[in-house]
Protein backbone atom coordinates (compact mmCIF):
# COMPACT_ATOMS: atom_id res chain seq x y z
CA UNK A 1 0.00 0.00 0.00
CA UNK A 2 3.07 2.37 -0.26
CA UNK A 3 1.92 3.54 -3.72
CA UNK A 4 0.13 7.17 -3.65
CA UNK A 5 -3.39 7.32 -3.11
CA UNK A 6 -5.30 10.10 -4.99
CA UNK A 7 -8.71 11.62 -3.34
CA UNK A 8 -10.83 14.06 -4.58
CA UNK A 9 -12.62 16.38 -2.24
CA UNK A 10 -15.27 17.78 -3.53
CA UNK A 11 -16.59 20.51 -1.23
CA UNK A 12 -18.45 23.80 -1.61
CA UNK A 13 -17.30 25.16 1.50
CA UNK A 14 -13.91 26.49 1.31
CA UNK A 15 -13.27 26.21 5.27
CA UNK A 16 -14.62 22.68 5.35
CA UNK A 17 -12.46 21.23 2.07
CA UNK A 18 -9.02 23.12 3.45
CA UNK A 19 -9.74 21.35 7.09
CA UNK A 20 -10.26 18.30 5.23
CA UNK A 21 -7.54 18.25 2.85
CA UNK A 22 -5.05 19.16 6.09
CA UNK A 23 -6.34 16.27 7.93
CA UNK A 24 -6.08 14.05 4.86
CA UNK A 25 -2.82 15.20 4.02
CA UNK A 26 -1.45 14.15 7.52
CA UNK A 27 -0.61 10.69 5.67
CA UNK A 28 1.62 11.38 3.46
CA UNK A 29 0.65 8.64 0.95
CA UNK A 30 -2.53 10.84 0.38
CA UNK A 31 -2.59 13.42 -2.37
CA UNK A 32 -5.71 15.41 -2.12
CA UNK A 33 -7.09 17.57 -4.83
CA UNK A 34 -9.55 19.91 -4.29
CA UNK A 35 -13.04 21.21 -6.48
CA UNK A 36 -15.98 23.57 -5.24
CA UNK A 37 -18.51 22.60 -8.01
CA UNK A 38 -19.89 19.88 -9.82
CA UNK A 39 -18.63 20.69 -13.11
CA UNK A 40 -14.78 21.18 -12.79
CA UNK A 41 -14.70 17.75 -10.76
CA UNK A 42 -16.42 16.34 -13.43
CA UNK A 43 -14.01 16.95 -15.64
CA UNK A 44 -11.53 16.08 -14.09
CA UNK A 45 -13.29 12.42 -13.28
CA UNK A 46 -11.30 10.78 -15.68
CA UNK A 47 -8.27 11.22 -13.78
CA UNK A 48 -9.19 8.35 -11.85
CA UNK A 49 -9.09 9.19 -8.46
CA UNK A 50 -8.88 5.93 -5.81
CA UNK A 51 -11.52 8.10 -3.40
CA UNK A 52 -14.31 11.00 -3.49
CA UNK A 53 -15.59 13.03 -0.92
CA UNK A 54 -18.57 14.17 -2.30
CA UNK A 55 -20.50 17.18 -0.21
CA UNK A 56 -24.01 16.82 -0.76
CA UNK A 57 -25.12 20.27 -1.39
CA UNK A 58 -23.10 21.87 -3.96
CA UNK A 59 -24.16 25.03 -5.81
CA UNK A 60 -24.40 23.60 -9.45
CA UNK A 61 -25.48 20.08 -8.63
CA UNK A 62 -27.23 17.56 -5.98
CA UNK A 63 -25.88 15.06 -4.58
CA UNK A 64 -27.60 12.55 -6.23
CA UNK A 65 -26.62 13.59 -9.25
CA UNK A 66 -23.23 13.92 -8.90
CA UNK A 67 -22.86 10.54 -7.23
CA UNK A 68 -24.97 9.00 -10.57
CA UNK A 69 -22.64 10.26 -13.12
CA UNK A 70 -19.43 9.03 -11.14
CA UNK A 71 -20.97 5.74 -11.21
CA UNK A 72 -21.96 5.65 -14.42
CA UNK A 73 -18.44 6.52 -15.33
CA UNK A 74 -16.83 3.76 -13.26
CA UNK A 75 -18.94 2.47 -10.41
CA UNK A 76 -15.48 1.00 -8.35
CA UNK A 77 -14.81 4.44 -7.47
CA UNK A 78 -15.54 4.65 -3.79
CA UNK A 79 -17.78 7.89 -2.93
CA UNK A 80 -18.32 9.07 0.84
CA UNK A 81 -21.29 11.34 0.74
CA UNK A 82 -20.48 14.25 3.25
CA UNK A 83 -23.50 16.00 4.56
CA UNK A 84 -24.35 19.15 6.51
CA UNK A 85 -27.39 17.53 7.35
CA UNK A 86 -28.27 14.40 8.93
CA UNK A 87 -30.97 13.03 7.12
CA UNK A 88 -31.67 9.25 7.45
CA UNK A 89 -33.92 9.16 4.41
CA UNK A 90 -31.12 11.01 2.18
CA UNK A 91 -28.89 8.85 3.65
CA UNK A 92 -30.64 5.50 2.80
CA UNK A 93 -31.03 6.71 -0.41
CA UNK A 94 -27.18 7.32 -1.58
CA UNK A 95 -26.35 3.84 -0.19
CA UNK A 96 -28.45 2.50 -2.18
CA UNK A 97 -27.28 4.00 -4.92
CA UNK A 98 -23.55 3.14 -4.47
CA UNK A 99 -22.46 5.63 -1.56
CA UNK A 100 -19.02 4.28 0.03
CA UNK A 101 -20.83 5.86 3.18
CA UNK A 102 -22.27 8.79 4.55
CA UNK A 103 -21.07 10.98 7.02
CA UNK A 104 -22.72 14.40 8.36
CA UNK A 105 -20.62 17.16 9.33
CA UNK A 106 -19.73 17.45 13.31
CA UNK A 107 -17.45 17.13 15.53
CA UNK A 108 -16.29 13.61 14.41
CA UNK A 109 -16.78 14.03 10.86
CA UNK A 110 -12.88 14.32 10.09
CA UNK A 111 -12.07 10.90 11.84
CA UNK A 112 -14.73 8.99 10.22
CA UNK A 113 -13.68 10.55 6.79
CA UNK A 114 -10.42 9.52 7.42
CA UNK A 115 -11.58 6.30 8.83
CA UNK A 116 -13.77 5.46 5.35
CA UNK A 117 -10.15 6.81 3.52
CA UNK A 118 -8.44 4.19 5.23
CA UNK A 119 -10.66 0.93 4.97
CA UNK A 120 -11.00 2.15 1.35
CA UNK A 121 -7.33 1.70 1.01
CA UNK A 122 -7.48 -1.64 3.03
CA UNK A 123 -10.65 -2.60 1.01
CA UNK A 124 -8.43 -1.76 -2.51
CA UNK A 125 -5.09 -3.72 -1.30
CA UNK A 126 -7.04 -6.30 -0.69
CA UNK A 127 -8.99 -6.47 -3.82
CA UNK A 128 -5.15 -6.36 -5.90
CA UNK A 129 -4.13 -8.67 -3.76
CA UNK A 130 -7.15 -10.80 -4.51
CA UNK A 131 -6.68 -10.09 -8.20
CA UNK A 132 -3.04 -11.53 -8.39
CA UNK A 133 -3.57 -14.56 -6.18
CA UNK A 134 -6.13 -15.61 -9.04
CA UNK A 135 -4.09 -14.68 -11.82
CA UNK A 136 -1.03 -16.70 -9.60
CA UNK A 137 -3.96 -19.81 -9.37
CA UNK A 138 -4.36 -19.23 -13.35
CA UNK A 139 -0.97 -19.84 -13.87
CA UNK A 140 -0.44 -22.48 -11.55
CA UNK A 141 -3.43 -24.22 -13.56
CA UNK A 142 -2.47 -23.35 -17.35
CA UNK A 143 -2.76 -27.01 -18.14
CA UNK A 144 -0.20 -26.54 -20.35
CA UNK A 145 2.34 -26.37 -17.06
CA UNK A 146 0.81 -27.89 -14.33
CA UNK A 147 0.13 -31.18 -16.41
CA UNK A 148 3.49 -32.64 -18.30
CA UNK A 149 4.26 -35.37 -20.74
CA UNK A 150 5.23 -35.27 -23.81
CA UNK A 151 4.10 -39.40 -23.93
CA UNK A 152 1.62 -39.76 -27.38
CA UNK A 153 -0.88 -40.94 -24.43
CA UNK A 154 -0.71 -37.62 -22.73
CA UNK A 155 -0.82 -35.53 -25.83
CA UNK A 156 -4.36 -37.18 -26.38
CA UNK A 157 -5.55 -36.01 -22.88
CA UNK A 158 -4.19 -32.42 -23.13
CA UNK A 159 -6.65 -32.48 -26.78
CA UNK A 160 -9.40 -33.60 -24.65
CA UNK A 161 -8.89 -30.95 -22.15
CA UNK A 162 -8.44 -27.63 -24.57
CA UNK A 163 -11.85 -29.41 -25.84
CA UNK A 164 -13.34 -29.00 -22.49
CA UNK A 165 -11.91 -25.92 -21.37
CA UNK A 166 -13.46 -24.36 -24.88
CA UNK A 167 -16.93 -25.74 -24.17
CA UNK A 168 -19.26 -26.03 -21.26
CA UNK A 169 -19.67 -30.03 -21.40
CA UNK A 170 -20.02 -32.28 -18.70
CA UNK A 171 -16.79 -33.81 -18.34
CA UNK A 172 -15.82 -37.47 -16.90
CA UNK A 173 -12.47 -38.22 -16.29
CA UNK A 174 -11.16 -41.94 -15.07
CA UNK A 175 -7.54 -43.15 -14.39
CA UNK A 176 -5.66 -45.03 -12.04
CA UNK A 177 -4.85 -43.43 -8.35
CA UNK A 178 -3.01 -41.07 -8.12
CA UNK A 179 -2.56 -39.89 -12.16
CA UNK A 180 -3.94 -36.45 -11.52
CA UNK A 181 -7.38 -36.28 -11.88
CA UNK A 182 -8.11 -33.60 -9.69
CA UNK A 183 -5.32 -31.66 -11.18
CA UNK A 184 -7.25 -31.99 -14.68
CA UNK A 185 -10.45 -30.72 -13.31
CA UNK A 186 -8.83 -27.58 -11.74
CA UNK A 187 -6.82 -27.54 -14.93
CA UNK A 188 -9.73 -27.31 -17.40
CA UNK A 189 -11.71 -25.05 -14.29
CA UNK A 190 -9.15 -22.36 -14.14
CA UNK A 191 -8.80 -22.38 -18.32
CA UNK A 192 -12.30 -21.99 -18.64
CA UNK A 193 -14.41 -18.99 -18.63
CA UNK A 194 -16.07 -19.99 -15.32
CA UNK A 195 -12.32 -19.42 -13.93
CA UNK A 196 -13.18 -16.56 -11.69
CA UNK A 197 -16.22 -18.69 -10.30
CA UNK A 198 -15.69 -21.41 -7.49
CA UNK A 199 -14.01 -24.47 -7.91
CA UNK A 200 -15.35 -26.64 -5.71
CA UNK A 201 -14.22 -30.42 -5.07
CA UNK A 202 -16.29 -33.22 -3.03
CA UNK A 203 -14.58 -36.53 -2.55
CA UNK A 204 -17.95 -38.77 -2.60
CA UNK A 205 -15.97 -41.40 -0.14
CA UNK A 206 -14.69 -38.78 2.45
CA UNK A 207 -18.52 -38.27 3.73
CA UNK A 208 -20.21 -40.82 5.52
CA UNK A 209 -23.39 -42.12 3.11
CA UNK A 210 -25.81 -40.25 5.69
CA UNK A 211 -24.69 -37.27 5.44
CA UNK A 212 -23.66 -37.11 1.45
CA UNK A 213 -27.14 -35.60 0.54
CA UNK A 214 -27.10 -32.60 2.82
CA UNK A 215 -23.64 -32.14 1.97
CA UNK A 216 -23.87 -31.97 -1.87
CA UNK A 217 -28.05 -30.22 -1.96
CA UNK A 218 -27.77 -28.26 1.56
CA UNK A 219 -30.54 -28.86 3.94
CA UNK A 220 -33.08 -26.51 5.74
CA UNK A 221 -32.61 -25.53 9.68
CA UNK A 222 -34.53 -28.32 11.69
CA UNK A 223 -34.49 -31.04 8.63
CA UNK A 224 -32.89 -33.65 11.10
CA UNK A 225 -31.50 -33.33 14.65
CA UNK A 226 -28.40 -31.67 14.17
CA UNK A 227 -29.11 -29.35 11.91
CA UNK A 228 -29.22 -26.08 13.81
CA UNK A 229 -29.05 -24.01 10.91
CA UNK A 230 -29.66 -23.67 7.04
CA UNK A 231 -26.46 -25.03 5.35
CA UNK A 232 -25.72 -24.40 1.92
CA UNK A 233 -24.85 -27.58 -0.35
CA UNK A 234 -21.82 -28.03 -2.90
CA UNK A 235 -23.75 -27.43 -5.78
CA UNK A 236 -24.83 -23.60 -4.38
CA UNK A 237 -21.35 -23.15 -3.56
CA UNK A 238 -20.22 -23.77 -6.83
CA UNK A 239 -22.46 -21.34 -7.77
CA UNK A 240 -21.89 -21.16 -11.61
CA UNK A 241 -18.28 -22.54 -11.58
CA UNK A 242 -17.37 -26.07 -11.27
CA UNK A 243 -18.24 -29.14 -9.09
CA UNK A 244 -16.39 -32.04 -8.70
CA UNK A 245 -17.42 -34.94 -7.60
CA UNK A 246 -14.55 -37.32 -6.97
CA UNK A 247 -14.73 -40.96 -6.52
CA UNK A 248 -18.00 -40.60 -8.07
CA UNK A 249 -18.02 -45.06 -8.15
CA UNK A 250 -18.39 -44.87 -4.53
CA UNK A 251 -21.72 -43.40 -4.23
CA UNK A 252 -24.38 -45.34 -2.95
CA UNK A 253 -27.48 -46.30 -5.53
CA UNK A 254 -29.84 -44.41 -3.75
CA UNK A 255 -27.72 -40.94 -3.86
CA UNK A 256 -27.35 -41.88 -7.34
CA UNK A 257 -30.91 -41.88 -8.33
CA UNK A 258 -31.00 -38.42 -6.43
CA UNK A 259 -28.24 -36.98 -8.24
CA UNK A 260 -29.69 -38.00 -11.57
CA UNK A 261 -32.45 -36.34 -10.90
CA UNK A 262 -31.09 -32.84 -9.90
CA UNK A 263 -28.84 -33.63 -12.87
CA UNK A 264 -31.67 -34.13 -15.13
CA UNK A 265 -33.88 -31.21 -13.33
CA UNK A 266 -30.85 -28.51 -13.31
CA UNK A 267 -32.54 -27.49 -10.02
CA UNK A 268 -32.60 -28.95 -6.55
CA UNK A 269 -34.12 -29.13 -3.37
CA UNK A 270 -32.53 -28.77 0.05
CA UNK A 271 -32.78 -31.56 2.54
CA UNK A 272 -35.96 -30.33 4.15
CA UNK A 273 -36.89 -27.79 2.22
CA UNK A 274 -39.06 -26.95 -0.35
CA UNK A 275 -38.37 -24.31 -2.51
CA UNK A 276 -36.44 -25.50 -5.62
CA UNK A 277 -32.42 -23.94 -6.09
CA UNK A 278 -31.58 -23.78 -9.83
CA UNK A 279 -28.00 -25.10 -10.14
CA UNK A 280 -25.57 -23.42 -12.46
CA UNK A 281 -22.69 -25.21 -12.17
CA UNK A 282 -20.49 -27.20 -14.86
CA UNK A 283 -20.30 -31.35 -13.10
CA UNK A 284 -16.60 -32.43 -13.89
CA UNK A 285 -16.68 -36.17 -11.85
CA UNK A 286 -13.43 -38.80 -11.64
CA UNK A 287 -13.22 -42.16 -10.49
CA UNK A 288 -10.77 -44.85 -10.86
CA UNK A 289 -13.03 -47.35 -11.70
CA UNK A 290 -14.28 -48.46 -15.02
CA UNK A 291 -17.82 -47.36 -14.63
CA UNK A 292 -18.57 -49.16 -17.64
CA UNK A 293 -18.06 -52.41 -15.86
CA UNK A 294 -20.02 -51.23 -12.65
CA UNK A 295 -23.06 -50.54 -14.83
CA UNK A 296 -23.29 -53.92 -16.15
CA UNK A 297 -22.33 -55.27 -12.86
CA UNK A 298 -25.00 -53.22 -11.75
CA UNK A 299 -23.20 -50.79 -8.79
CA UNK A 300 -24.02 -48.04 -11.18
CA UNK A 301 -26.89 -46.58 -12.46
CA UNK A 302 -26.76 -46.49 -16.58
CA UNK A 303 -28.72 -43.08 -17.02
CA UNK A 304 -26.46 -41.36 -14.24
CA UNK A 305 -23.39 -42.89 -16.18
CA UNK A 306 -23.93 -41.50 -19.28
CA UNK A 307 -25.60 -38.14 -18.14
CA UNK A 308 -21.80 -37.82 -16.29
CA UNK A 309 -20.10 -39.19 -19.37
CA UNK A 310 -19.88 -36.35 -21.34
CA UNK A 311 -16.60 -35.87 -22.25
CA UNK A 312 -14.63 -38.55 -21.03
CA UNK A 313 -10.86 -37.82 -20.43
CA UNK A 314 -9.16 -41.30 -19.62
CA UNK A 315 -5.81 -40.32 -17.96
CA UNK A 316 -2.95 -42.95 -18.84
CA UNK A 317 -1.36 -44.96 -15.86
CA UNK A 318 1.76 -44.18 -15.25
CA UNK A 319 3.30 -47.21 -16.98
CA UNK A 320 2.10 -46.26 -20.07
CA UNK A 321 3.37 -43.28 -20.53
CA UNK A 322 6.91 -43.76 -21.89
CA UNK A 323 9.74 -41.44 -21.41
CA UNK A 324 7.14 -39.29 -19.30
CA UNK A 325 8.38 -41.11 -15.79
CA UNK A 326 11.88 -39.38 -16.90
CA UNK A 327 10.37 -35.63 -17.49
CA UNK A 328 8.07 -36.15 -14.50
CA UNK A 329 10.58 -37.15 -12.41
CA UNK A 330 13.29 -34.48 -13.53
CA UNK A 331 10.31 -31.88 -13.15
CA UNK A 332 9.81 -33.41 -9.04
CA UNK A 333 13.30 -32.93 -8.55
CA UNK A 334 14.00 -29.72 -9.73
CA UNK A 335 10.22 -28.51 -7.98
CA UNK A 336 11.45 -29.92 -4.68
CA UNK A 337 15.37 -28.55 -4.73
CA UNK A 338 14.03 -25.58 -5.28
CA UNK A 339 11.87 -25.33 -2.69
CA UNK A 340 14.35 -26.71 -0.25
CA UNK A 341 17.33 -24.45 -1.28
CA UNK A 342 19.06 -27.40 -2.30
CA UNK A 343 20.82 -26.63 -5.22
CA UNK A 344 20.67 -28.02 -8.74
CA UNK A 345 20.31 -32.19 -8.26
CA UNK A 346 20.53 -34.91 -11.17
CA UNK A 347 20.06 -38.69 -11.76
CA UNK A 348 22.40 -40.57 -12.76
CA UNK A 349 21.59 -43.04 -15.41
CA UNK A 350 21.37 -46.09 -13.16
CA UNK A 351 19.08 -44.12 -11.27
CA UNK A 352 17.26 -43.07 -14.59
CA UNK A 353 17.02 -46.66 -15.24
CA UNK A 354 15.07 -47.99 -12.15
CA UNK A 355 13.08 -45.48 -12.19
CA UNK A 356 12.31 -46.13 -15.87
CA UNK A 357 11.20 -49.94 -14.88
CA UNK A 358 9.16 -49.46 -12.02
CA UNK A 359 5.52 -49.78 -12.90
CA UNK A 360 4.36 -47.20 -10.78
CA UNK A 361 1.11 -48.65 -9.35
CA UNK A 362 0.86 -45.37 -7.07
CA UNK A 363 1.44 -43.33 -10.50
CA UNK A 364 2.33 -39.99 -10.53
CA UNK A 365 1.74 -39.43 -7.15
CA UNK A 366 4.12 -42.66 -5.77
CA UNK A 367 6.48 -40.57 -8.63
CA UNK A 368 6.62 -37.54 -6.08
CA UNK A 369 6.95 -39.42 -3.11
CA UNK A 370 9.61 -41.37 -4.35
CA UNK A 371 11.57 -38.63 -5.96
CA UNK A 372 11.28 -36.33 -2.84
CA UNK A 373 12.56 -39.05 -0.59
CA UNK A 374 15.66 -39.79 -2.69
CA UNK A 375 16.26 -35.68 -2.85
CA UNK A 376 16.41 -36.17 1.01
CA UNK A 377 18.80 -39.29 0.94
CA UNK A 378 21.03 -38.35 -1.66
CA UNK A 379 24.27 -36.91 -0.18
CA UNK A 380 25.82 -35.11 -2.96
CA UNK A 381 24.30 -33.71 -6.31
CA UNK A 382 23.75 -36.43 -8.06
CA UNK A 383 20.86 -39.09 -6.92
CA UNK A 384 22.24 -42.83 -7.57
CA UNK A 385 20.25 -45.96 -7.57
CA UNK A 386 20.84 -46.90 -3.85
CA UNK A 387 18.74 -43.79 -3.42
CA UNK A 388 15.61 -44.72 -4.85
CA UNK A 389 13.46 -46.97 -2.12
CA UNK A 390 10.13 -48.00 -3.21
CA UNK A 391 7.60 -48.56 -0.62
CA UNK A 392 4.71 -49.92 -2.74
CA UNK A 393 1.86 -51.05 -0.56
CA UNK A 394 -0.03 -53.63 -3.15
CA UNK A 395 3.26 -55.69 -3.38
CA UNK A 396 1.19 -58.17 -5.25
CA UNK A 397 -0.30 -56.30 -7.66
CA UNK A 398 3.04 -54.34 -8.20
CA UNK A 399 4.62 -57.76 -9.32
CA UNK A 400 1.13 -58.25 -11.68
CA UNK A 401 1.30 -54.95 -13.61
CA UNK A 402 4.69 -56.23 -15.13
CA UNK A 403 2.40 -58.72 -17.50
CA UNK A 404 5.35 -60.90 -17.52
CA UNK A 405 4.64 -64.41 -18.71
CA UNK A 406 4.52 -67.26 -15.74
CA UNK A 407 7.97 -68.77 -16.79
CA UNK A 408 9.39 -65.65 -15.84
CA UNK A 409 7.48 -65.04 -12.93
CA UNK A 410 8.19 -68.42 -11.77
CA UNK A 411 12.01 -67.57 -12.40
CA UNK A 412 11.66 -64.43 -10.23
CA UNK A 413 10.11 -65.95 -7.06
CA UNK A 414 12.70 -68.80 -7.24
CA UNK A 415 15.61 -66.16 -7.04
CA UNK A 416 13.74 -63.79 -4.32
CA UNK A 417 14.17 -66.80 -2.11
CA UNK A 418 17.54 -67.73 -2.77
CA UNK A 419 18.44 -64.35 -1.96
CA UNK A 420 16.81 -64.23 0.75
CA UNK A 421 18.19 -67.62 2.10
CA UNK A 422 21.85 -67.61 1.05
CA UNK A 423 21.02 -69.59 -1.79
CA UNK A 424 20.13 -72.75 0.25
CA UNK A 425 18.40 -74.60 -2.46
CA UNK A 426 16.77 -77.39 0.19
CA UNK A 427 15.66 -74.90 2.32
CA UNK A 428 14.03 -72.79 -0.73
CA UNK A 429 12.49 -76.18 -2.12
CA UNK A 430 10.69 -76.84 1.15
CA UNK A 431 9.48 -73.84 1.54
CA UNK A 432 8.34 -73.24 -1.92
CA UNK A 433 7.21 -77.13 -1.89
CA UNK A 434 8.48 -77.85 -5.01
CA UNK A 435 11.90 -80.40 -6.18
CA UNK A 436 15.07 -79.71 -4.97
CA UNK A 437 16.23 -80.62 -9.16
CA UNK A 438 14.02 -77.99 -10.52
CA UNK A 439 16.05 -75.40 -8.56
CA UNK A 440 19.15 -77.21 -10.14
CA UNK A 441 17.78 -77.26 -13.20
CA UNK A 442 17.02 -73.26 -12.91
CA UNK A 443 20.60 -72.68 -11.59
CA UNK A 444 21.92 -74.49 -14.80
CA UNK A 445 19.79 -72.73 -17.30
CA UNK A 446 20.74 -69.25 -15.61
CA UNK A 447 17.26 -68.56 -14.96
CA UNK A 448 17.91 -67.33 -12.02
CA UNK B 1 -13.42 39.71 36.21
CA UNK B 2 -11.78 37.89 33.40
CA UNK B 3 -13.79 37.98 29.98
CA UNK B 4 -15.98 35.61 28.13
CA UNK B 5 -14.16 33.66 25.57
CA UNK B 6 -16.49 32.56 23.28
CA UNK B 7 -14.40 29.92 21.05
CA UNK B 8 -12.40 26.75 21.87
CA UNK B 9 -9.64 26.42 18.82
CA UNK B 10 -8.36 22.64 20.48
CA UNK B 11 -10.94 20.76 17.63
CA UNK B 12 -8.65 23.02 14.82
CA UNK B 13 -5.65 22.53 16.96
CA UNK B 14 -5.79 18.73 17.08
CA UNK B 15 -5.90 18.60 13.63
CA UNK B 16 -3.61 20.78 12.72
CA UNK B 17 -1.09 18.57 15.38
CA UNK B 18 1.51 21.80 16.26
CA UNK B 19 1.16 23.04 12.89
CA UNK B 20 0.39 26.84 13.58
CA UNK B 21 0.61 27.81 10.61
CA UNK B 22 -2.58 26.07 9.77
CA UNK B 23 -4.17 27.66 12.39
CA UNK B 24 -3.85 30.78 10.96
CA UNK B 25 -4.65 29.88 8.20
CA UNK B 26 -8.19 28.74 9.18
CA UNK B 27 -8.82 31.97 11.69
CA UNK B 28 -8.22 33.92 8.98
CA UNK B 29 -10.14 32.29 6.35
CA UNK B 30 -13.09 32.39 8.73
CA UNK B 31 -12.98 35.63 9.34
CA UNK B 32 -13.22 36.33 6.07
CA UNK B 33 -16.09 33.88 4.87
CA UNK B 34 -18.29 34.68 7.64
CA UNK B 35 -19.38 37.75 7.84
CA UNK B 36 -20.55 37.44 4.02
CA UNK B 37 -22.71 34.39 5.08
CA UNK B 38 -24.10 37.04 7.77
CA UNK B 39 -25.20 39.33 4.92
CA UNK B 40 -27.04 37.00 2.91
CA UNK B 41 -28.64 35.79 6.20
CA UNK B 42 -29.60 39.37 6.81
CA UNK B 43 -30.80 39.59 3.17
CA UNK B 44 -32.79 36.53 3.34
CA UNK B 45 -34.73 37.30 6.59
CA UNK B 46 -35.59 40.92 5.04
CA UNK B 47 -37.28 39.81 2.14
CA UNK B 48 -38.68 36.21 3.91
CA UNK B 49 -36.28 34.45 1.57
CA UNK B 50 -36.36 31.24 3.61
CA UNK B 51 -34.00 29.11 1.07
CA UNK B 52 -31.39 31.35 0.80
CA UNK B 53 -30.93 31.84 5.10
CA UNK B 54 -30.90 27.73 5.04
CA UNK B 55 -28.41 27.89 2.28
CA UNK B 56 -26.32 30.36 4.34
CA UNK B 57 -26.79 29.17 7.35
CA UNK B 58 -25.70 25.74 6.44
CA UNK B 59 -22.81 26.82 4.84
CA UNK B 60 -21.82 28.40 7.70
CA UNK B 61 -22.28 25.59 10.53
CA UNK B 62 -19.16 23.58 9.88
CA UNK B 63 -16.99 26.53 10.42
CA UNK B 64 -18.32 27.83 13.23
CA UNK B 65 -18.64 24.22 15.03
CA UNK B 66 -14.97 23.43 14.02
CA UNK B 67 -14.03 27.28 15.88
CA UNK B 68 -16.07 25.80 18.70
CA UNK B 69 -18.22 28.54 19.36
CA UNK B 70 -20.30 25.98 21.44
CA UNK B 71 -23.05 29.11 22.20
CA UNK B 72 -23.84 28.87 18.89
CA UNK B 73 -24.35 25.42 18.27
CA UNK B 74 -27.51 25.32 19.19
CA UNK B 75 -28.78 28.74 17.85
CA UNK B 76 -27.52 27.47 14.14
CA UNK B 77 -29.18 24.52 14.33
CA UNK B 78 -32.90 26.38 15.17
CA UNK B 79 -32.14 28.95 12.21
CA UNK B 80 -31.76 25.93 9.79
CA UNK B 81 -34.47 23.80 10.71
CA UNK B 82 -36.81 26.65 11.39
CA UNK B 83 -35.75 28.38 7.47
CA UNK B 84 -36.00 24.52 5.89
CA UNK B 85 -39.62 23.22 7.73
CA UNK B 86 -41.01 26.77 7.54
CA UNK B 87 -42.16 26.34 11.15
CA UNK B 88 -41.84 29.15 13.62
CA UNK B 89 -40.25 31.59 11.15
CA UNK B 90 -40.68 34.65 13.40
CA UNK B 91 -37.76 33.48 15.72
CA UNK B 92 -35.51 33.65 12.89
CA UNK B 93 -34.93 37.38 13.02
CA UNK B 94 -34.45 36.87 17.23
CA UNK B 95 -32.21 34.29 16.49
CA UNK B 96 -30.16 36.06 13.80
CA UNK B 97 -29.36 38.77 16.46
CA UNK B 98 -28.24 36.44 18.78
CA UNK B 99 -25.97 34.76 16.03
CA UNK B 100 -24.41 38.17 14.81
CA UNK B 101 -24.32 39.65 18.05
CA UNK B 102 -22.37 36.39 19.56
CA UNK B 103 -20.09 36.43 16.10
CA UNK B 104 -19.25 40.08 16.47
CA UNK B 105 -17.31 39.53 19.57
CA UNK B 106 -16.20 36.04 18.47
CA UNK B 107 -14.15 37.84 15.47
CA UNK B 108 -13.50 40.22 17.77
CA UNK B 109 -11.13 38.01 20.03
CA UNK B 110 -9.99 36.35 17.05
CA UNK B 111 -8.36 39.15 16.20
CA UNK B 112 -6.80 40.00 18.84
CA UNK B 113 -5.83 36.61 19.88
Amino acid sequence: MADNFSVFVVEDDEFYSEVLEYHLSMNPDITVTKFTNAQDFLKNLDKNPGAITLDYSLPDMSGEEVLRRIKEYNSDIPVVMVSGQEDIKTAITLLKDGAYDYIVKDEDAKDRIWNAIKNIRENIGLKREISELKQQVKKKYDFTTSIIGNSPAMKKVFAMIEKAVSSNITVSITGETGTGKEVVAKSIHYNSARAKKPFVAVNITAIPSELIESELFGHEKGSFTGATARRVGKFEKAGEGTIFLDEIGEMDINMQSKLLRVLQERELTRVGGNGMVKIKCRVISATHKDLAEEVRKGNFREDLYYRLLGLPVSLPPLRERANDTLVLAKHFIDEYATENELGKLKLSSKAQNKLFKYPWPGNIRELKAVVELCCVMTDSSTIEDKHITFNSTGSIDTLLQNEMSLEAYKNRIVKYYLDKYNNDVVNVAKRLDIGKSTIYRMLQDRAV
Amino acid sequence: MEEKKFYNLEQLEAIASGNEDFVIKMVNMFLEMTPALLERIAAGIQIQDWTEVKSAVHKMKPSVDMMGVTDLYQVIRDIENNAKTNTNLEQIPELYFTLSDTLEQFFEQLRNR
